[in-house]
Parts: structure tokens; sequence; C-alpha cells
């Protein structure tokens, strides 16, 4: 990347380090689909049909489900992220508004809707018109064609970028699932969060399995 | 180590009831299917002048789940069927974190002749 097209970094860069979003919010995440089954569950845990601890299973499972997104960075169902931009210093100009990792996926985006506060002293958020944006790919950002000469000077954070990330097909891999059973078969025996013996991980364990599949966060 | 190996067992309900003429009767009824940890723990023959009579006493262990609790507190009306034979339950032990619970097992093979 040559250096030339950092001139006006970070808004104007080519390349996605750093990031230039300043916050970003979880607004939504599915908390009702199962990713594991508990088909898978009970024969993970020998109770086979029995079923008299299947609600705690399941919130076993979405707790498990949970980690394991957070640690691979990525959403195994579709989740709903806001993200904050400071002010670029110019207008009238394109902007690239980067996303952040955890939503580059195979299925890119959906940008929900693009929100700009303007009108200092009294600064509200408008929304900006889909046609003045896209979603770019490939270089997982949006690139917002013009923004509003009258953007907010006073608002820290005055561009916000709301959108969704669709369902990883990552989630479908056996050796993710397996790692989540052997998290959600952790999370099963030891229900305390301190114990009188010292406990050692299995070679070959969660880590291992996820490693291929967690992306270099910067 | 070895490989820890969980064996496929059938918990049964068990009702005793009379019919109608009068004979005590017991009827297994299928409940649940799991798995659990089986140890033998001895096999004994008492031999008479005429008969010889097999009973055997088997370990079975499962996880503490509110079904099971339900057998420790019901003992006599579960059996467990593990390898085609239904057995009644003698003892139980949990243990202490809740976590597993044992149930010693016994059963008597029809006796038979010398």
């Amino acid at each position: 990347m040559s250096i030339e097209n950092l001139t006006l970094a970070p808004f104007f860069a080519a390349n996605r380090n750093p990031f230039n979003y300043a916050k970003i919010e979880q607004v939504n995440r599915d908390l009702m689909t199962e990713w594991l089954t508990l088909e898978q569950i009970t024969q993970q845990l020998n109770l086979v049909d029995d079923e008299s601890q299947d609600s705690y299973l399941s919130s076993l499972e979405l707790a498990t489900r949970f980690a394991i997104e957070d640690y691979l960075g990525i959403s195994m169902f579709s989740t709903q992220y806001r993200i904050y931009y400071g002010n670029p210093g110019f207008f009238s100009n394109a902007i690239y508004l980067d996303l952040p990792e955890v939503s580059a996926g195979y299925n890119g985006v959906t940008i929900n809707e693009v929100r700009c506060y303007i009108g200092d002293p009294n600064p509200a958020s408008v929304t900006i018109n889909q046609s003045q944006y896209y979603y770019d790919p490939t270089g997982n950002r949006v690139v917002v064609k013009s923004i509003p000469n009258s953007i907010s000077q006073v608002i820290a954070n005055p561009l916000q970028v709301l959108y969704t990330v669709p369902a990883n097909f990552i989630a479908q891999y056996p050796i993710v699932q397996q790692a989540g059973l052997l998290m959600l078969t952790h999370l099963y025996n030891n229900r305390s969060n301190t114990t009188e013996t010292k406990l050692n991980q299995i070679p070959f364990g969660i880590e291992q399995l996820l490693r291929p599949y967690k992306s270099l966060v910067m | 180590m070895g490989i820890v190996r969980y064996e496929n067992l059938t918990v049964k309900n068990v009702v005793n009831s009379t019919d109608s003429v009068g004979e005590y009767t017991t009827t297994l009824t299928d409940w649940f299917l799991t798995r659990g940890l089986v140890h033998d723990v001895s096999n004994t023959l008492r031999i008479s002048e005429r008969y010889r009579a097999y009973s055997d006493l088997v370990n079975i262990t499962l996880n503490y789940t509110p079904n099971t609790k339900e057998m420790v507190d019901n003992q006599n009306l579960y059996a467990i069927n593990w390898r085609g034979f239904d057995w009644r339950i003698s003892d139980v032990r949990e243990s202490n974190d809740r976590m597993k619970i044992t149930f010693l097992c016994y059963r008597n093979d029809p006796v038979v002749p010398v």
C-alpha cells in the first residue's frame, strides 16, 4: 500500500489499519435459535433421552454459543451492530467508514442505515439517503459519497452506521460444533467458579480446534 | 488411561399391583434411555440340594439430574435395564457435589435345577 494513499488518513486511507471507527455497539443478537441441538448435547453428556434438564442445557448452549462467537469474532446467527465515527473534518467528499472485523464474512453485511448529526448548536440525527452510500464487501466498509456540509462540529461521533451481519456458515462446521460440545461439557461439569483441585486442559481442545477459524484481529 | 465406556441403559417404571385372581404382578414400562458407567460388583451363586440360584450386583453411575433424583427418592418405583436384564435398585449414593449418583442394583436369575 503506497503511503500516498494515507494523505487523508484515516478517512481516505486505502488500508484498514488503523480502523477509523470510534466505538462499536452490539444492538441485537439472536438469543433464541439453537446452535447445538439438544440431541447433540444429550448424546455428548450421555443423558440421551433424559430430558429433565433440557431447559438448563439450552441455557448452557446459549452461553457456549456466545463464548465461541466472541472468541472467533463471527456471528453464528444474524447480529446487528451500531458503529460510531468521529467527524472526518471535511464534507462533500466521499469517505470510507470501516466496519469492524466482527462483520467480515462470506455473505457480506446488510447496511440498515447510515445516520449523521447535523445542525449546530442543536444537532439532530438524520438518516442519510441510501443513494448516498454503498457497501464495499472487498474492503468491508461503507463508502459514503458525500456527507452533509452541516455535519455537527460538537457531537463526538456524528456518523453512525447500523448494519446486520448474516449467519456465518462456519458455525455449521463439525469441528467448530465439536469445540462447542467440549466447552458445554466443561460448563456442565464445572458449575462453580472455584475448584479444589487443579484442572488441566486436554490436548487438541477448544483452542486448537478453533484456531484455524479465528480471524486475526488487529 | 483407558477409554471410559458408557453403556446404554433404559430406566423403567415399576408398577406393582394385584391381578383379577389376586396374584401380585410387577409391570415394567420404559421411562427414558440414558447412558451410564457400569461396574460389576459381584456375582454369587447359592447351591441348594436341588437348585442353584445366581444373583448379581452392579454399580451404575448416572449424572445427577431431576430424573435421577426422582429415582433416588423413590427407589422402589424404578428399575434399570442393562444388557437385556432388568436391575432393581438396592442402594444409592449421591456424590456431595450433586453431579453423580451411583445406584447399587441387583438381579436374581431364575433358579435352575442342579
